[in-house]
């Protein structure tokens, strides 16, 4: 059965959506600098930054979709929420790894 | 203490002669003199003329005094000296007649007040073009336009010794034509970066004078806040952070 989204529920999409685009713009232009300049330190911000918004939010909201529709079987959803941790993870790791190399 | 001295050579000026060369004693000594003299019985029919001290077989003959307002002003009757100028002697005298031009109020002032009618109109444009004038300034000035630099990188990107660049920064700062940051270390040791102000500098001769104009830009807050690009300035703020 599919179930109608109240407004409360348009505007997480909304949100998560948003947060998705900008924070790909965000990585976008460090991806950028890093192209203009050949700068590693700017390579891995770009990373850190596109795997903090961007991946971690889109696998969250993909995943969350498919749950919701029974795609994704339900056991699935611990394994989703892990994934996207991990990426989150990651993707300050990258952050502080690059501000951390003082370029 | 002054003293009057007649004048063997038959002018009609009688002459001040002052003890010393301080300004300060001049002035009591003038107000004495020109309170007895002017007020007193043996006031003189012609105006008096002060001179400095020197031998009276040095007497120059000097500007007929005149009210402060007109241009044959002469350089030592009244007003009182602001600077610490040490007193030099006047230059030669005014020349009168036709052939001489009406100087301007700020001239007149500074030939009353600072005692040397030779001072250039615009001492911080010569000051100014001097510094600019020297290689080691402006090669300072271009190095440290890109980004703030230490006094270290200065020295070994311009090619000269610490003691010269630290010399010519000082003087560079007290036109503020550089500004100085410091930089902050953990560590305790932090040093001070040096980042040019200056962005232009123009002479324009225009209606018989020179204007000169000279632009600076202030020193930017964070690294690359002057970038066009957002990646550029994304890139050198964080590099820099």
């Amino acid at each position: 059965m599919i179930s109608v989204p109240t407004l409360v529920d348009w505007l997480i999409i909304g949100l998560a959506f948003g947060s998705t685009l900008v924070g790909a713009y965000i990585g976008y232009q460090a991806y950028r600098g890093y192209r203009r300049h050949d700068s590693p330190t700017m390579q891995y911000l770009s990373v850190g930054l596109f795997l903090l918004t961007a991946a971690a939010f889109s696998i969250a909201f993909v995943g969350s979709v498919l749950l919701r529709e029974g795609i994704l079987p339900a056991r699935f959803q611990q394994s989703l929420t892990l994934l996207t941790r991990t990426l989150q993870f990651l993707g300050v790791l990258f952050i502080a790894y690059s501000l951390h190399r003082r370029g | 203490m002054s003293r009057i001295v007649e004048p063997t050579s038959g002018s009609e000026t009688r002459l001040f002669l002052i003890s010393s060369y301080e300004p300060l004693v001049w002035m009591r000594e003038l107000q004495a003199v020109s309170l007895a003299t002017l007020c007193g019985p043996h006031a003189p029919p012609l105006p008096a003329v002060l001179l400095p001290p020197c031998s009276p077989s040095c007497v120059v003959p000097t500007l007929r005094p005149s009210p402060i307002w007109s241009p044959h002003a002469p350089l030592f009757s009244q007003g009182f000296c602001h600077t610490t100028r040490r007193w030099r002697p006047p230059g030669p005298p005014v020349p009168d007649g036709p052939s001489f031009r009406p100087r301007r109020w700020e001239n007149i002032l500074s030939r009353q007040l600072c005692l040397d009618p030779y001072v250039s109109e615009d001492p911080a444009l010569d000051e100014i073009l001097d510094l600019l004038s020297d290689e080691y300034a402006r090669d300072i000035l271009a190095a440290a336009s890109e980004k703030p630099m230490s006094a270290n990188e200065l020295a070994e990107q311009c090619g000269m010794s610490e003691p010269t660049v630290y010399r010519r920064i000082s003087s560079l700062q007290e036109h503020e034509l550089v500004a100085e940051q410091t930089k902050i270390e953990t560590g305790g040791n932090d040093y001070k970066l040096y980042v040019a102000t200056l962005s232009g500098f123009s002479l324009e001769l225009e209606d018989g004078s020179f204007e000169s104009s000279l632009e600076r830009q202030s020193a930017p807050e964070f690294p690359g806040q002057d970038e066009a690009d957002t990646a550029d300035r994304f890139k050198k703020m964080w590099e820099n952070l």
